[in-house]
């Protein structure tokens, strides 16, 4: 008797394991869509637009993956040959990798890129080509508390001495002037990349490449006035810069213990869940003393394109053109409240959006988000990691420097093969 | 014999102090998965001034904690079910059959041990890739084969030390068949071994993030895949997490309570004797 | 024998089978792996001998996550088996059984966490718990210790990772502990010994089995350690945690050089090999002697 049970039982087992293994192909007519995603804040708008488009067409689900550790989840999948028929593209070089491997799609010539707003795609044409579509809209730059600013009587700077004179007036209040949060490394980046653009990519928006083409240098004058600008701006900050996480650097700014953070806009959220009536405000980092224009970054923070690979490519074209529907980027808007990059989408619920179309009025030039540029993603990484160096005091702005140009010269060469 | 009676005296406050000083980071986590977000700027050490117990049924929601969980106990048990009769036949056969051949396979076996997953992560992807197995299937085969290697050291040892052979030669006498005896005999003893195996399998496997989330879809996710959509690289809801994590934590803390007995000598047996 | 050769591999062959084709298999794939120049983007691979293991060994990143593995291992190995052999005796000595209840559990409590969320807690402690508390107590001077700066974040992730280990390696001490012939015990009381002497010259040699496992064990583990340390530090600042399975994680999935990153990741795997070899061979030896 008992003997049967544990055939019965290896025969369950068996039948239990090949039932799921078989996936979720069954039939022609119905598609499991996946989505290979990586912010997972964003899990509730996922949720929605499958919804949203499972209405459209009731043959197909949307699923998502990638949940949490997109790096390992592409290289993985990308191993065993099974990266989704949808695939979002986060800031990290990604945008570069992925269509060099030839997985993604061209989209070029698909009409519904002209919903996207004007500029932006600029930003990610590879070799002239287009082969993902913006989601969402980022600007970088100080992100301030403008009750912090009033109680210290001070405006918004226009100029790097009017910001460091600001920086001693709210020093003399108490309130710490700058918050930099070292612990997640990549906010360093981002900081720095911040203060960098008006000297280094204002000037000269091709200037990687010419780094890359032995024209210029890392340690040449542009950088080493950002960094010089970055070690002005540290005497102002925080004395933990390097065990400060990203979330308490936020929250110091919405409790009014700082004043500024040099973020991008996707703080603005975290900022407002720690204190939801924080007045906050967004400028710009000065340009150089003499300049006729200034620059600010804006640009598309993640892009979703398609596995051009994939079985399911027609489907997942179809729904990557739904994104661009009034519909989506409704849902996306009042979903995850991060700007949409589709003409038309609205910016009420963000309070720094008027702060970001005052410049873009104004006529400032557009540079896309840095991180993207860099070819592979280990550059930036290491570079972050490489500040946390710079910040303890371990190292020199110019061998941070040197360091950069290294990474980048070898990401190149490496991306290039 | 005569016990130390300063030590009988002494110990036990200070046994519990040190325990104490253990469980403090947990008890923290618990105290702050009851505060709302805005309490979140308030001391780490300070109790909740209102107890947000909507922080728990907020969490369950979003995350589809009841689906995540069906889903992580159907994988532990398939996992576990496919690991202790694999490792029990064979562990079984490599005491009781001594050849070369199965001393290779044993050391083959205990040698996974000192793997990294990181070493035979890449390798495995694209095996699971050339076999094309699917999500959840594919997943539990997997934790089968990683699985083996700690319950065949444990039972190996624990079979050589403390099943006698002589109960299994008489039935052999009798003219019962291997299988027999396997079966009516020798599983029935292994008890306080597989108890520990299911224990330590479990707590691995429940736990584990990366290897789902190389092979699932949000249709089924497991609990810490579900559980990590609350900590994005831009915003996180702390006071989520920590709930999540402390509800999650039930359920383990349930399985070692009752399998704290046969651990102990589980591993007493198993493991020492090994 | 019992079990004739036919039988025996019957019941080996469905476990050998599985673990074969997903285990053994990958291992020996990811060492091939390890002598080419792959990439993750790139289709094509070129065969390239030993390259990849010269290059890191020339560079400086690998022999400084080397260096912080090394010295990881050790404190973290030493720290954890005294720890837990110092509480699985005091547990022995005290015969309340409520109180040794309840410290076993709690102390073996954090084995049974996730790791990653571990990491986001102990970030918590040492960045807000612990100077919190020790302002509550007074002691200014030790809640301006800055626990996760360049000179501490390697003693930080020791601490806390070792807090989550001590359970298993105590509830091994403690179940030797408990397996010590009571009749021994005896024997040596009759003949004068006090608790004390009873503790050094019986109980302890006749647990060296569970030396044998602990130190094993602590040592592999803390080698293979990844997802605590990581959660909580990322390897930095700079590189200051950066143990060989992060640089390992970081050369795969960041700069994609998964041939390298295989080179890195075997020698990691022939050390923690080496290692284990070693202490169990002079260890056992010792038991023979004795």
């Amino acid at each position: 008797m008992r003997r049967n049970t544990l055939i019965v039982l290896i025969l369950l087992l068996a039948v239990g394991v090949a039932g799921f293994a078989s996936g979720g192909q069954e039939g022609t007519a119905k598609i499991e869509l996946e989505v290979l995603v990586w912010k997972q804040e964003a899990t509730a708008t996922y949720e929605a637009w499958a919804k949203a488009f499972n209405v459209l067409h009731p043959n197909v689900t949307v699923v998502y993956s990638g949940v949490g550790n997109y790096d390992e989840a592409v290289k993985a999948r990308m191993a065993a040959g099974t990266l989704p028929a949808v695939i979002s593209i986060p800031g990290g070089n990604y945008g570069f990798i992925l269509p060099k491997a030839g997985i993604m799609m061209d989209l070029t010539d698909q009409k519904f890129l002209s919903r996207v707003k004007d500029g932006i795609l600029d930003g990610q044409r590879l070799d002239g080509k287009i082969y993902s579509l913006p989601i969402d809209l980022a600007a970088q730059g100080f992100i301030y508390n403008k009750k912090v600013f009033k109680d210290a009587s001070v405006q918004v700077p226009q100029t790097w001495d009017e910001l460091f004179s600001a920086c001693v007036k709210i020093k003399a209040k108490g309130v710490t002037p700058l918050v930099v949060t070292g612990h997640d490394q990549w906010p360093l980046g981002i900081a720095v990349m911040t203060i960098a653009t008006p000297f280094v990519y204002g000037p000269d928006p091709n200037f990687d490449m010419n780094v890359i083409n032995g024209k210029k240098h890392f340690t040449g004058p542009e950088w080493t006035k950002a960094m010089e600008m970055y070690s002005k701006l540290l005497k102002y900050a925080n004395p933990d810069v390097n065990d400060l996480s990203y979330g308490l650097g936020n929250q110091k700014v919405a409790i009014g213990e700082a004043a500024m953070v040099i973020q991008g806009v996707w703080a603005v959220s975290s900022i407002l869940s720690y204190n939801n009536e924080a007045e906050l405000g967004l400028f710009i980092p000065p340009a150089p003393d003499g300049a006729k224009k200034n620059v600010m970054i804006l640009g598309a923070d993640s892009t979703i394109g398609v596995n051009a690979k994939h079985k399911d490519k027609d489907m997942g074209l179809k729904f990557v053109e739904w994104l661009t529907t009034e519909e989506a980027v409704n849902i996306w808007t009042d979903v995850t409240h991060i700007f949409s990059a589709m003409k038309g989408a609205h910016a009420d619920f963000d309070p720094v959006a008027k702060d970001i179309q005052k410049y873009v009025d104004a006529g400032v030039s557009l540079y896309p988000l840095p991180n993207h540029m860099w070819f592979m993603p280990n550059v930036w990484s290491d570079w972050s990691a490489k500040l946390q160096e710079f910040n303890a005091g371990m190292i020199t702005a110019n061998d941070t420097n040197q360091t950069l140009e290294n990474y980048l010269l070898e990401a190149y060469k490496v991306y290039s093969k | 014999m005569r016990r130390n009676k300063v030590a009988s005296v002494v110990l036990p406050p200070i046994l519990i102090i040190i325990a104490l000083v253990f469980f403090l980071p947990v008890f923290l986590t618990i105290i702050n998965a009851f505060k709302s977000m805005e309490e979140m700027t308030r001391p780490f050490y300070s109790f909740p001034r209102h107890l947000a117990f909507e922080n728990f049924t907020q969490v369950v929601k979003t995350t589809h904690m009841v689906n995540a969980f069906i889903t992580s106990v159907l994988v532990v048990s398939l996992s576990m079910v496919g690991i202790v009769l694999f490792t029990s036949m064979a562990s079984y056969a490599i005491v009781r059959h001594k050849s070369v051949f199965n001393q290779v396979i044993y050391i083959a076996f205990i040698s996974g041990l000192m793997i990294p997953f990181s070493v035979i992560m890449i390798p495995l992807m694209k095996v699971v890739g050339v076999l094309k197995i699917g999500s959840m299937g594919g997943l539990i085969i997997i934790y089968i084969a990683l699985g083996m290697s700690l319950p065949v050291f444990l039972l190996t040892g624990f079979i050589k030390g403390s099943v006698p052979l002589e109960l299994e030669e008489s039935a052999h006498i009798d003219g019962a068949g291997n299988f027999r005896i396997f079966i009516f005999i020798v599983l029935p003893l292994l008890k306080p071994i597989i108890a520990t195996v299911i224990m330590l399998g479990t707590v691995w496997i429940f736990n584990d993030f990366l290897l789902p989330s190389l092979l699932l879809t949000s249709k089924r996710f497991t609990i810490p895949l579900s559980q990590y959509q609350l900590s994005g690289q831009y915003l996180q809801w702390w006071n989520l997490m920590l709930a999540g994590f402390t509800l999650t934590l039930l359920p383990i803390i349930v399985l070692f309570l009752s399998f704290q007995k046969y651990f102990i000598k589980g591993v007493t047996e198993g493991a020492l004797k090994g | 024998m019992l079990i004739s050769a036919r039988k025996s591999f019957l019941f080996t062959f469905p476990g050998l089978f599985l673990y074969g084709i997903f285990v053994l298999f990958p291992i020996f794939f990811g060492f091939y792996l390890s002598l080419t120049d792959i990439s993750s983007f790139v289709e094509k691979l070129h065969f390239v001998g030993l390259q990849n293991y010269i290059t890191i060994f020339g560079e400086e990143r690998f022999l400084n996550s080397l260096r912080v593995t090394v010295i990881y291992v050790l404190i973290s190995s030493v720290l954890i088996n005294s720890v837990a052999l110092i509480i699985a005796i005091s547990i022995d000595a005290s015969s309340n059984r409520l109180v040794n209840g309840i410290t076993r559990v709690l102390v073996y409590l954090p084995a049974i966490l996730t790791p990653i969320i571990i990491g986001f807690i102990w970030y918590y402690i040492y960045k807000l718990g612990f100077p919190a508390i020790f302002k509550l107590l007074g002691l200014t001077s030790l809640a301006s210790i800055r626990f996760l700066s360049p000179s501490m974040a390697l003693f930080s992730a020791i601490i806390a990772t070792s807090w989550m280990n001590i359970g298993v390696a105590m509830l091994i001490y403690s179940a030797a502990l408990l397996g010590v012939d009571a009749n021994l015990l005896a024997a040596a009381s009759i003949d004068g010994a006090g608790s004390w002497r009873r503790l050094v010259a019986v109980k302890l040699p006749l647990i060296t089995h569970a030396f044998i496992i602990n130190f094993v064990h602590t040592l592999v583990f803390a080698f293979k350690q990844f997802d605590q340390i990581f959660s909580m530090t990322k390897g930095g600042p700079g590189t200051v945690t950066e143990t060989l399975s992060i640089y390992i994680y970081k050369v795969a999935f960041k700069n994609s050089q998964v041939g390298r990153a295989s080179a890195a990741a075997y020698v990691l795997f022939f050390i923690v090999m080496l290692v284990s070899l070693v202490i169990i061979v002079s260890l056992n030896k010792r038991a023979v002697e004795r």
